[in-house]
C-alpha cells in the first residue's frame, strides 16, 4: 500500500505529536520511545500501514520516512 | 503450519493468585516527569510484586484452592505442565516440586515450559495435547511468573509494566466437549526484542518492536484460526487477549471489528503479568463466565517473547472460575 498524500502524512504526524512546529522534526531518530509509539498507531489508524520501526531509526526528516514507506 | 484440533478435554476450572503487595504507578514513580503519559499509554495503573513468593509458589496456592473448589484428590491427577520464566532453579524443574508439594503420587507425568506472554496458550495446547486420547484423564497446568523481580526498577520501560501472579487450570478428559483448537506460531528472529542475557542480569525489552509485531500478527493469526474452524468473530462470546498494554490492546480491538466488552481486561488493575495474563484476567471477571448468560465461547490470544504467539478457541461453559486470590508475600 502506498500513502499517497505526503501533506496529510505530516498532518497526521503534527497531529499526533500536538507540534505544528515540523521544521523542528530534522532528525526523527531523536523521538522518544513514548513518540515513535504514539506516531505508529497514529499512522496505522489513518493508513493501515504498520511502519517498521527501523525505517524511523534509518529516516532523517518525514520526507525520507514518507518515501522509505512508499518504496517499500 | 501448527494449527491443533484436539478433542475429548474440559477446562473443569481455572483459579488465580497474586501477592499481596500492590504498587501504584503514579505514587510509585512520582518524580518522575513522565509517568502521567507512560501510565495513560500502557494503562497500567496498579501492579502487584512479590520479593519473596516464586511462580511456583503462586501457582501452588492456586492450584490447592482449585482442587478443593473441584473436590480433586491429589491421587487422580496424571499431569502437571507448569509454564514459567521465572523458575526458582534451573534445575531441577518447578513442575516436579509442586508435584511433591500438592501430594501427588509417583504416577503423575510432569512438563517444564519456559514460555513467556505466549505461554498460557503453548500450555493449553500441551496438557490437551496429552488428554485427548483419554489414558491421561484429570491435569493441572501451572502457568505464573514473578517478572518484577528481573526488571530494572529505574527502567520505567519494563518495571512500570510487569506484575506478578500464578494460576492454575484444571483439565480432565471429557468426551463430550467440543474440540479446542490452536493456531500456534514463532519468529525466532526477533528473539532479541525481548530477553535477558543471563540469570543476573535485567529484562530488556523494545517496547515499540513488540508493539509493531504485536499490530502484525494477532489479527492475522485469530483471523486464520477462525477461517480453520468455519466461525465468525461475531460468533466468538469472549475475547481473552494477552494483556500487554493499552496502546496495543485498543489497536488490536480495532482490528477485529468487535464491541470492546466482548474484551474483558486486567491491565488497569493488575498490569502485564506475562504468561498469567489469560486466566487472571478470566479470574477477574468469574461473575461473568460462572454465570454463562452472555455466552462462553472464548478466543484466547497470547504474544510476546521469542518471538512466540498464538490464539486458541476454548468453551468455558460449566467451568469453575475462581474469584482472584491474594496471598501474603512470605517465604514458604
Amino acid at each position: 500500500m502506498k500513502l499517497v498524500d505526503l501533506g496529510l502524512f505530516k498532518k497526521t504526524i503534527c497531529q499526533e505529536l500536538q507540534d505544528d512546529d515540523m521544521d523542528d522534526w530534522t532528525d526523527i531518530s531523536t523521538w522518544t520511545s513514548m513518540q515513535k509509539l504514539l506516531v505508529i498507531t497514529a499512522i496505522y489508524e489513518n493508513f493501515e500501514i504498520v511502519i517498521e520501526p527501523m525505517k524511523m531509526q534509518e529516516s532523517v526528516t518525514i520526507e525520507d520516512l514518507y518515501q522509505s514507506i512508499n518504496n517499500s | 503450519m501448527a494449527y491443533l484440533s484436539l478433542d475429548n478435554v474440559k477446562i473443569s476450572g481455572i483459579s488465580t493468585v497474586v501477592p499481596n503487595r500492590e504498587v501504584v504507578n503514579l505514587e510509585f514513580y512520582k518524580s518522575e516527569a513522565n509517568i502521567e503519559k507512560i501510565v495513560s499509554l500502557t494503562g497500567i495503573n496498579n501492579r502487584r510484586e512479590s520479593k519473596h513468593l516464586s511462580a511456583r509458589m503462586l501457582c501452588l496456592e492456586a492450584c490447592k484452592r482449585l482442587m478443593n473448589a473441584l473436590e480433586w484428590e491429589p491421587s487422580q491427577i496424571d499431569l502437571i505442565v507448569f509454564v514459567t520464566q521465572t523458575p526458582e532453579r534451573m534445575i531441577p524443574g518447578g513442575a516436579s516440586k509442586l508435584q511433591d508439594q500438592l501430594g501427588i503420587p509417583n504416577t503423575c507425568m510432569v512438563v517444564d515450559v519456559n514460555q513467556g506472554c505466549s505461554g498460557y496458550v503453548y500450555g493449553l495446547s500441551l496438557a490437551t495435547s496429552l488428554l485427548s486420547n483419554g489414558t491421561i484423564h484429570k491435569a493441572l497446568l501451572c502457568v505464573g511468573d514473578t517478572m518484577s523481580q528481573i526488571v530494572d526498577k529505574n527502567n520505567l520501560g519494563t518495571a512500570t509494566i510487569f506484575s506478578d501472579a500464578g494460576s492454575c487450570t484444571a483439565l480432565a478428559y471429557n468426551p463430550n466437549m467440543r474440540s479446542m483448537d490452536f493456531n500456534l506460531q514463532t519468529d525466532g528472529s526477533g528473539r532479541d526484542l525481548i530477553h535477558q542475557s543471563s540469570m543476573h542480569t535485567a529484562l530488556s525489552m523494545d517496547g515499540t518492536g513488540i508493539y509493531v509485531f504485536g499490530l502484525k500478527e494477532i489479527k492475522k493469526n485469530i483471523n486464520e484460526l477462525l477461517k480453520i474452524t468455519a466461525l465468525s468473530a461475531d460468533q466468538i462470546d469472549v475475547f481473552v487477549m494477552h494483556q500487554a498494554n493499552k496502546l496495543l490492546n485498543d489497536s488490536i480491538v480495532k482490528q477485529l471489528g468487535q464491541e470492546p466488552d466482548k474484551f474483558p481486561e486486567s491491565l488497569s488493575m493488575y498490569g502485564n503479568t506475562s504468561n498469567t495474563t489469560i486466566p487472571l484476567t478470566i479470574c477477574l471477571h468469574h461473575e461473568r463466565f460462572n454465570k454463562n448468560n452472555n455466552g462462553t465461547l472464548c478466543c484466547f490470544a497470547g504474544f510476546g517473547v521469542g518471538l512466540t504467539w498464538g490464539s486458541a478457541i476454548v468453551d468455558l461453559e460449566d467451568s469453575l472460575i475462581l474469584d482472584i486470590i491474594e496471598i501474603r508475600d512470605e517465604r514458604d
